[in-house]
């Protein structure tokens, strides 16, 4: 009784720690955002409120809160008002299997304080979720009873087919290579320097399937150059013109969550998750303290994710939008076949070259 | 066949794998990222913060309109309607009426002017034949209601008071070989003979 009693606060306390990180993370996001966007384009970004406009994330969260919650005339009021909370909720449950650290020895028995659930199917359980979150999108713009939200959800629905597939095709890859679906036992299986990550590793390196993901998931986030869901050129603002207030503030979080999850994935399927770069961590091996080696492991987890999500601005600052038809071209015709022969080659080798997991 | 008036470069097998290499590699796509690199790490922003500092005016700003006065607090204007007839935007309402008491003198009974129209070309200025009008280095003119906008007389005349405290000196037509055509304001000092 009591076990389960501290195993159940345990990992409440877990969750409350994870979301109100990534939460965090997103305020820091929105700033972080503006901010370079604006260096990149010889602007200053946000500089009213605070010193250096650091304090903007708490102004725009203030006014966004306490703005009017319009719902559009002629809107369906059940799904314009589940839609932002069905593509939130999928964003930020995805953050159930992500491991942050490593697995820890405390009492003489290994525990997993670092990542909620670690369940055998983790990667598959993202993908289904993420999945989900797309029929918020879809919704939202159908719900809104209006044309521009309405075209907005369509694009997103032909977007998330065609590129979930290629997400789902390049993963596959580093599954034959760790042959397992748990992000922690796959991102154990990179430990021992970077020539070990899946990326670059024997016998297999999956630098095609990395790039066909990093590209997919740029696409699936609806960001820049594949913002076509909210292009606010053409569609005012997309799928989420008609919302305001706190829906607003759901779809925002939203996105900018599964940018989050998106770079978390990409760094433990491919960069080796919380692995440095070295053979073990510094910590350990020159300070001798293996109990505290869990902070540099979290210290490169949070650089990796950090390089993609800096990857995502700056390529916001940088590329101009897709055209419909170039997106679809793009990825049913180019990285479709990439990530297909990316899995025959894959198993290919794995089978020759069998690295000793199952 | 699309008529062309540059020549299409040559399309050799080295061309074309030098294209392909070029696509598969995402060529011109880094070509852009360097550069937005570039400006990220050489970090020279031209934003001005506007409320906070200022551009330095031109010389030959033209900003807010003003009506003017002599250096012994008179008005300049005349009423001869010039301005109302030179504005392009119909801004200007001149009610021109007789100096009490002195029927050849003419002065603005009533002046207005709505600025909401006002494009700022300077043309009445030009037009004023007694320098009546100036246009002063005021811009900041935001207002929430457009009513406020609508300037009467002693609004413009209060701008130019406080856009222009070196005044001019009456234009002295006292002198006794024009005295003849013009009635004496008894009021002002007299020149001596």
């Amino acid at each position: 009784m009591t076990e389960i009693g501290v195993k159940l606060a345990f990992a409440l306390g877990q969750i409350a720690v994870v979301l109100a990180i990534v939460l965090l993370t997103v305020m820091l996001l929105t700033l972080a955002e503006r901010k370079v966007l604006g260096w990149m384009q010889d602007r200053m970004g946000p500089m009213e409120v605070g010193p250096y406009g650091i304090l903007q994330p708490i102004a725009d969260g203030l006014k966004l809160f306490f703005k009017e919650d319009i719902i559009p005339a002629g809107a369906n009021r059940l799904m314009f008002s589940l839609a932002p909370i069905l593509a939130l909720v999928p964003a930020l449950i995805g953050f159930a299997v992500i491991p942050f650290g490593p697995t820890i020895t405390w009492n003489g028995e290994p525990i997993k304080p670092f990542v909620i659930s670690d369940i055998n199917i983790g990667i598959l359980y993202i993908l289904a979720f993420t999945s989900i979150g797309a029929y918020g999108i879809i919704l939202g713009g159908w719900a809104s009873n209006s044309k521009y939200s309405l075209l907005g959800g369509l694009r997103s629905a032909a977007q998330v087919i065609s590129y979930e597939l290629n997400v789902g095709l390049a993963i596959v890859g580093v599954l034959l290579l760790a042959g397992s679906l748990s992000l922690v036992t796959i991102t154990e299986a990179q430990s021992g320097g970077f020539w070990h990550w899946f990326v670059i590793a024997w016998p297999a390196p999956q630098l095609l399937a990395f790039v066909v993901y990093v590209i997919s998931s740029v696409a699936e986030t609806n960001r820049v150059p594949f913002d076509l869901p909210e292009a606010e050129s053409e569609l005012v603002a997309g799928f989420f013109t008609e919302y305001s207030g706190m829906r607003f503030a759901f779809f925002f979080l939203a996105e900018y969550a599964n940018m989050i999850l998106v770079s978390c994935i990409a760094t433990i399927l491919f960069l080796g998750g919380w692995n440095a770069p070295y053979p073990g961590t510094i910590i350990e091996h020159v300070f001798g303290s293996p109990d505290f080696a869990f902070i540099e492991n979290i210290f490169w987890f949070t650089v990796k994710v950090y390089f993609f999500l800096f990857l995502f601005f700056w390529l916001r600052a940088t590329l101009p939008r897709l055209r419909y038809d170039q997106l679809m071209r793009f990825g049913w015709k180019v990285m479709l076949p990439i990530a297909l022969g990316n899995v025959v080659l894959t198993s290919i080798a794995a089978y020759f070259f069998p690295t000793g997991t199952p | 066949m699309m008529p062309s008036a540059l020549p299409t470069p040559r399309s050799t097998p080295l061309t074309r794998l030098r294209d392909w290499v070029k696509t598969i590699t995402f060529y011109e796509l880094l070509v852009g990222m360097k550069a937005t690199m570039t400006h990220f790490l050489n970090y020279r922003p031209i934003t001005l913060q506007y409320p906070h500092e200022k551009r330095t005016l031109p010389d030959s700003y033209r900003g807010m309109l003003a009506l003017l006065r002599y250096d012994d607090g008179t008005e300049k204007c005349v009423g001869c309607d010039l301005c109302e007839a030179a504005c392009p935007s119909r801004v200007i309402r001149v009610v021109s009426a007789e100096v009490p008491g002195e029927p050849t003198k003419r002065y603005s009974k009533e002046y207005y002017m709505d600025m909401t129209r006002c494009l700022f070309c300077g043309l009445c200025v030009d037009a004023c034949p007694v320098d009546a009008l100036g246009m002063t280095r005021e811009f900041e003119w935001a207002v929430y209601d457009k009513r406020d906008l609508h300037l009467n007389k002693q609004q413009l005349l209060a701008i130019g008071d406080r856009s222009y405290p070196v005044r001019e000196k009456r234009l002295e037509l006292q002198h006794p070989n024009v005295a003849f055509f013009n009635v004496a304001f008894q009021h002002l000092p007299q020149k001596p003979e």
